[in-house]
């Protein structure tokens, strides 16, 4: 069997240990397959766990390797996806009751890139319900239960690609896909402790995946550094004619490495001044010292803010419309009275009432809203905050204490930087950047100009080659914090 | 059938104006309309809940200043050679088999 160690390793040294033949594809499959099925069923990491897809694909990369054949990075590489995009003949829940045995016949566009890619995969990931499309309270609004924290049980990994994050940061895969509308993967990856980036609007297909909001939806890696970000990138990206919004090919196809990676010197960064109501001390200390290590790497940081306008409404409104009308037939038969959560019991019968110059106006509004943010992409590359306002938190059963429609409006009241980025397409990457005093990991993140995928991952990895938070990992058997080595 | 003891009369909210509580009120009503055989009395009140802060988030929403040239971000994408050779798609998640009715 695999050491543990080996298992947390990232997908480069993975490769290279896969090319020199330390071990084959069918080794490393049937170890992350064990710690799947044992860790990964005390987390509530996984919807389904594809064992004979994952043998019978770790079995093709071993012949092929063997003979020299070699496919590119993710040759080899075993990998989770949330359980929102199909994969033919095997269910796809969408993380909600109403849709426990749902199949598709066909594979969506990216699981034919990572079939075409020679990964190998190990399961589908456990989500939120509907991804939180039609509104969610609570970590335990999902058909597999609350997904449980490898850094401590009793913390959730955010949502909704909860299990995505759990999948990574307990080492039960090198890297899984998940979904951001507005978020899901910047906070699981925030606070798992693993590298996850969020692509630029567009640049990876969506088809076969469900639809939460299609102005907003996109699909993105998760995994231990932003170098792997690059390299699953660099697979799963492409323009795809049969999503609507996918960019034309030029400007969807990501090369990584690229050139484009290495002449930003200096990086200049704009730290964001004016995001966030309350951040976390520990998370606000962990992001300071994060800033001062990019400044001692020889990166320009200077403070900015972000413009006015009313993004977070402009964001939340846009999802709360589209997602009545992408889940329109869940909510016309009623069936949406099967899901968890009793605000995603009813929230598609209040959205319904928007009327469409409603839905026009807050597009006419995001216009303006993408102009005065992209104008502050002329002075930076990227801009930075941290990943997340706080820590990964309790796992807490309903009713909670606080109505969620209050808690709903509060976070309104917030300038959180996933609303701004997300509502205009931006790219953002979230990476490790420490602990607070009880072992959680916090996280800093960096958000690019439109399009502009390689100056995001240029930062993190800036970030990650000075220094090691990235290589942590929870102890899987005590739920405390191990070094890589 | 869930009764009918929540009273569909409006409750105005106090940061709204009157003709945003108006608005709230009729679309609350729309909401029972159609619905209201399928929901319990929390139900309807959450309902309204999740309306008063739709109509809170509209606010700076409508108050930002657009002329009638301002497009919004919705486009119509030409169908070119290049996607119409493609294999057409098929319906978008159409699913082979489904749990639902």
């Amino acid at each position: 069997m695999l050491s543990e160690d080996v298992l947390f390793l990232p997908i480069r040294e993975l490769q290279a240990h896969l090319r020199r033949r330390a071990f084959s594809p069918v080794e490393l499959a049937k170890a992350y397959l064990e710690r799947s099925r044992t860790i990964g069923a005390k987390l509530n990491a996984y919807a389904t766990i594809t064992e004979d897809v994952a043998l019978e694909q770790a079995r093709t990369a071993e012949r092929e390797i063997l003979a020299g054949h070699h496919r590119g990075p993710l040759h080899g590489i075993p990998y989770a996806l949330k359980d929102l995009v199909t994969v033919k003949g095997y269910k796809t829940t969408w993380g909600a009751r109403p849709f426990a045995d749902q199949t598709f016949d066909y594979d969506a566009t990216i699981v034919e890139k990572l079939n075409n890619a020679g990964a190998v995969l190990i399961g589908k990931a456990a989500m939120i319900e509907l991804a939180g499309g039609l509104g969610y309270t609570n970590g335990f609004a999902s058909l597999t239960g609350g997904c449980k924290n490898p850094w401590k049980a009793d913390c959730w990994t955010c949502g909704s690609s909860s299990g995505s994050g759990a999948v990574v940061a307990a080492g039960l895969a090198p890297w899984a896909l998940g979904s951001d509308t507005r978020g899901s993967i910047i906070c699981p990856s925030s606070w798992c402790g693993v590298s996850g980036m969020r692509p630029s609007f567009g640049r990876v297909s969506r088809y076969g995946a469900m639809a939460i909001a299609w102005s907003m939806d996109k699909l993105g890696p998760m995994g231990r550094t932003a170098d792997d970000c690059g390299l699953i990138l660099s697979v799963i990206a492409g323009h795809d004619p049969k999503d609507h919004d996918s960019l034309p090919p030029a400007q969807a196809q990501f090369r990584y490495p690229a050139s484009e990676l290495e002449p930003r010197k200096p990086l200049r960064i704009g730290r964001l001044t004016n995001v966030w109501n309350h951040v976390d001390p520990d998370v606000e200390k962990n992001f300071e010292q994060g800033v001062r290590v990019l400044e001692s790497a020889g990166a320009h940081v200077s403070d900015t803010e972000m413009p006015d306008g009313p993004f977070e409404q402009a964001a939340e409104l846009t999802i709360l419309i589209e997602a009545a009308a992408s889940f329109q037939t869940l909510i016309h038969s009623g069936d949406c009275a099967k899901l968890t959560d009793p605000l995603g019991q009813v929230n598609g019968y209040a959205s319904e009432q928007f009327s469409s110059s409603d839905y026009l106006q807050v597009q006419r509004v995001r216009t303006f809203l993408q102009r005065s943010v992209d104008k502050l992409f002329d002075k930076f590359d990227v801009l930075t905050t941290a990943g997340q306002s706080d820590v990964a938190q309790p796992l807490v059963e309903p009713p909670a204490k606080t109505p969620p429609e209050r808690r709903h409006r509060e976070q309104i009241e917030q300038r959180a930087p996933d609303g701004v980025s997300s509502l205009c397409g931006l790219p953002a990457i979230a990476v490790p950047c420490g602990f607070n005093q009880a072992g959680l990991p916090t996280a800093i993140q960096f958000i690019g100009r439109a399009g502009d995928d390689h100056a995001v991952i240029a930062a993190a990895r800036l970030f990650q080659t000075h220094t090691t938070w990235h290589k942590r990992h929870p102890d899987t058997a005590t739920g405390a914090a191990s070094s890589a080595g | 059938m869930a009764t009918n003891s929540v009273q569909d009369n409006a409750q105005t909210d106090a940061d709204l104006t009157s003709e945003q509580n108006q608005e709230v009120d009729a679309r609350w009503k729309e909401a029972l309309r159609r619905y209201r055989g399928r929901l319990s009395d929390e139900q309807k009140a959450r309902i309204r809940r999740v309306l008063v802060q739709n109509e809170r988030m509209l606010v700076p929403v409508r108050e930002f200043a657009v002329a009638n040239g301002d497009a919004p971000a919705t486009t119509l994408k030409l169908v070119l050679r290049e996607t119409s050779e493609a294999a057409p798609a098929k319906s978008h998640l159409e699913p082979s088999t489904q749990n639902a009715k």
